[in-house]
């Protein structure tokens, strides 16, 4: 080990990664892209549709007609757009005589044409139970539409026919319109943060978290540490076969050993991937302050995240360096990085389970599993504070003996990967390679 | 103090079977201006990578500046490999002061600034390596190994490639080196190159060492055995000449090989018979013909290669 040497390249690296235009390029982008879509979404669901949305109507209790229709009025009362701008829902009010299966089927045509929206029926018996009889259809409403997706139209429907129904039964049960609406009117629940003791000794409430951000936040943690991973790993394995096939790497081995060579890449690449994590932490710390909500990124989750994406660009960059030294060309690669692709993307199939109990055996034991730990034991410390001070540890540890391993094995495979040209080595041979140097 | 940078003793090296290297013992003294000879294949790459300790042999001792167990990345010594390669996004002068701080140089840039100067790279300075014609950054790669003054350089085929100025520019520097006590070791398969540059040659063929000495002993244990012949018609049957065993032809001079008891003025009147001669000389071999007489399979055996490499010492 030569400190000097590893630092020299290391600095070489790390600029050579960070100085490309692809890079800049790529930090700018992903957050303009994540947020660009969301502004997008947020824009177009605000301006809403359009078009107006006819929906038939068979009503055979008889009682929900009229409620149906003031409710449309209301609701076009209030949508925004003037004019033909305005997307209107129209509710079409048909005749429950001789409503069949052929009437049906007719809707159905006109609605596959786009001539309709939706058609409903609503049994005899939704109001007054005694009414369903033998028929079971008679005591429930059924909406039937091309796309059974929530659509605005469904959403409203559903709002208004129960409301409507509710409102029946009261009426029925002998209540008047102005006790039902002050029945019917909800209770706000506010969801605050919890308490904690001030510097001062005041009992202050912590910043608010809306349900929304607690359950994003998790998700964009561990998207974060997943892209500065591959972020790096990614153009690492480019830029070792570019060494490769340049034959680069032979007039370094006559400067620097290979285990030097292959350390001060993966430090270099450590210091890209905390640029990428510290930039987008950053930004992300200004955004939080900026909308209160402070307190889902406490220090001490910094700098785990920091430890752990160190760790990852370890544990998964030896690897890369390693493939990149063992094939010829990129295309190669991909055959030997899909297994480990896999393994790198594994948090991303558990990690609803691990947020719904991050105290959990499970999330526990998951986040113990060196190649998990780096992103799923920060996403459990920001979803808990009560996860135990031994569990990062304890998976710190693990991970980086399973890191050294690794670049240990991987030191062996670059050694002799990266000045062998001609065919990739088959499987076997790298196995030998790691595992006995030769 | 060895008075040796480098030694080899009976070193073998093989890759999955091939010998590439066997029974190499190899003294090269200190200073000395050392070219490895021998056709392609030959194992003198394997030999300088193994003087490198990029590559470890399998049996024997290698010996360089008098450690036998450095580190693969000794400070001390400098290597051009054969295959050039060089970061083409990076600026020339950040290359190099990438390798020469890689080799332990703390303030490159007077060091930079006077080799570009002396290989005329200076206008190229701040330009990528990608935009660099071959001749270039061959000699870029040339400072690379050479900027932190090496106790020994190391050079794999350093004049392949370059046109005439560049060649003799790089001559020059590696005489440059060697005054200033600089052991340098190179490989080519410029014969003229390692006749007129070296102290000392190896020629290393199928793996094992064929020849071993200056350019000058090499070509006396060899003796008068070529005549050296430029006639008017270049088309002649020269073999058909009495006492005659070979014949090199490079155009318009053609070396003859002597028979051990050919009379060299019976060829000469019997050549004159035939035509007009312009030039009839008695001469050692070249490097070049030597080089060939063992290389060429056609000529005899590989075993009876060695035997008439060492055999009229």
């Amino acid at each position: 080990m030569d400190l000097r040497k590893i630092t020299v390249v290391a600095r070489r690296e790390y600029a050579a990664m960070v100085r490309t235009k692809s890079f800049v390029a790529s930090v700018l982008l992903v957050p303009a892209l994540m947020g660009g879509s969301i502004y997008i979404q947020a824009a177009l669901a605000k301006r809403g549709s359009t078009q107006d949305k006819t929906i038939v109507v068979v009503d055979r209790s008889g009682a929900l007609a009229e409620d149906l229709t003031a409710a449309a009025a209301a609701r076009n009362e209030a949508a925004p757009g003037v004019g033909d701008d305005k997307a209107e829902f129209i509710v079409d009010l048909r005749d429950p005589a001789g409503f069949d299966d052929e009437r049906r089927l007719e809707l159905s045509e006109q609605i596959r044409r786009g001539d309709l929206a939706a058609f409903v029926e609503i049994g005899g018996g939704v109001v007054d139970p005694k009414l369903i009889g033998d028929a079971p259809s008679e005591g429930m409403i059924t909406y039937r539409a091309e796309s059974l997706s929530f659509s605005d139209l469904r959403q409203w429907f559903e709002r208004s026919a129960r409301q409507a129904v509710t409102r029946r039964r009261l009426l029925a049960a002998g209540l008047d319109d102005a006790a039902i609406a002050a029945g019917l009117t909800p209770v706000p629940i506010d969801a605050e943060g919890l308490l904690e003791r001030a510097e001062d000794g005041t009992i202050v409430a912590t910043d608010k978290t809306s349900a929304l951000v607690a359950e994003l936040a998790p998700f964009g943690l561990l998207l974060l540490l997943f892209l500065a991973v591959m972020m790096t790993a990614q153009p690492a394995l480019q830029a070792v076969i570019e060494e490769k096939q340049q034959r680069i790497a032979e007039v370094l081995l006559g400067s620097v050993s290979s285990a030097d060579l292959m350390f001060g890449k993966l430090f270099g690449y450590v210091g890209v991937s905390l640029t990428l994590v510290g930039v987008y932490l950053g930004l992300a710390l200004i955004a939080a302050s900026h909308y209160g909500f402070l307190s889902i990124l406490p220090p001490a989750l910094i700098l785990w995240m920091f430890v752990f994406v160190a760790l990852a660009v370890l544990l998964y960059g030896a690897v890369f360096v390693a493939v990149g030294a063992a094939v010829s060309d990129l295309k190669e690669s991909q055959n030997l990085l899909m297994p480990l692709m896999i393994v790198m993307m594994a948090p991303l199939f558990v990690w609803t389970q691990v947020i719904a109990e991050p105290l959990g055996g499970l999330a526990t034991a998951l986040s113990l599993i060196p190649p998990m730990t780096p992103l799923l034991m920060p996403m459990r410390l920001a979803v808990s504070s009560a996860v135990p001070l031994w569990q990062p540890l304890l998976g710190l540890v693990l991970t980086f003996a399973t890191a050294l391993l690794v670049i240990t094995a991987a030191g062996r495979i670059f050694r002799i990967g990266i000045l062998s040209h001609g065919k990739p080595p088959k499987l076997s041979e790298l196995a030998r390679w790691a595992l006995r140097g030769e | 103090m060895s008075e040796h940078a480098v030694i080899l003793d009976g070193v073998r090296k093989t890759f999955s079977g091939h010998v590439a290297v066997d029974s190499l013992d190899l003294e090269i003294p200190e200073g000395a201006l050392f070219g490895f000879i021998g056709p392609n294949g030959s194992g003198k790459s394997t030999s300088l990578r193994m003087i490198l300790r990029i590559f470890y042999p399998d049996r024997g001792r290698v010996v360089v500046l008098g450690a036998e167990h450095s580190r693969a990345a000794d400070d001390r010594v400098g290597y051009l490999p054969e295959e050039r390669g060089l970061y083409r996004k990076m600026k020339v002068r950040e290359v190099l002061r990438f390798h020469a701080q890689l080799k332990g140089l703390r303030d490159p840039r007077a060091a930079i600034a006077a080799w570009l100067e002396r290989l005329e790279l200076g206008a190229w300075a701040d330009k990528p390596v990608e935009a660099l014609s071959k001749g270039m950054a061959q000699k870029v790669q040339f400072i690379a190994a050479a900027i932190h003054g090496p106790k020994l350089l190391i050079l794999d085929e350093p004049f392949s490639g370059l046109d005439p100025v560049n060649l003799e520019v790089l001559k020059d520097s590696m005489l440059e080196l060697r005054r200033r006590g600089t052991t340098v070791i190179f490989s080519t398969h410029d014969m003229g190159a390692a006749e007129n540059l070296c102290d000392h040659v190896m020629m290393i063929h199928k793996g094992r060492k064929v020849l071993d000495g200056s350019p000058a002993a090499i070509r006396q244990r060899y003796g008068h055995d070529t005549l050296r012949v430029r006639t008017r018609d270049p088309d002649l049957d020269l073999a058909s000449l009495p006492g005659i065993t070979g014949v090199a032809d490079y155009g318009h001079t053609k070396e003859l090989r002597l028979a051990d008891d050919a009379d060299p003025q019976a060829i000469l009147r019997a050549l004159a018979d035939q035509t007009a001669v312009s030039h009839f000389e008695v001469a050692e071999p070249s490097l070049h013909d030597i080089f060939v007489r063992i290389a060429k399979p056609s000529e005899a055996s590989p075993a009876s290669h060695q035997e008439s490499a060492h055999g009229p010492a």
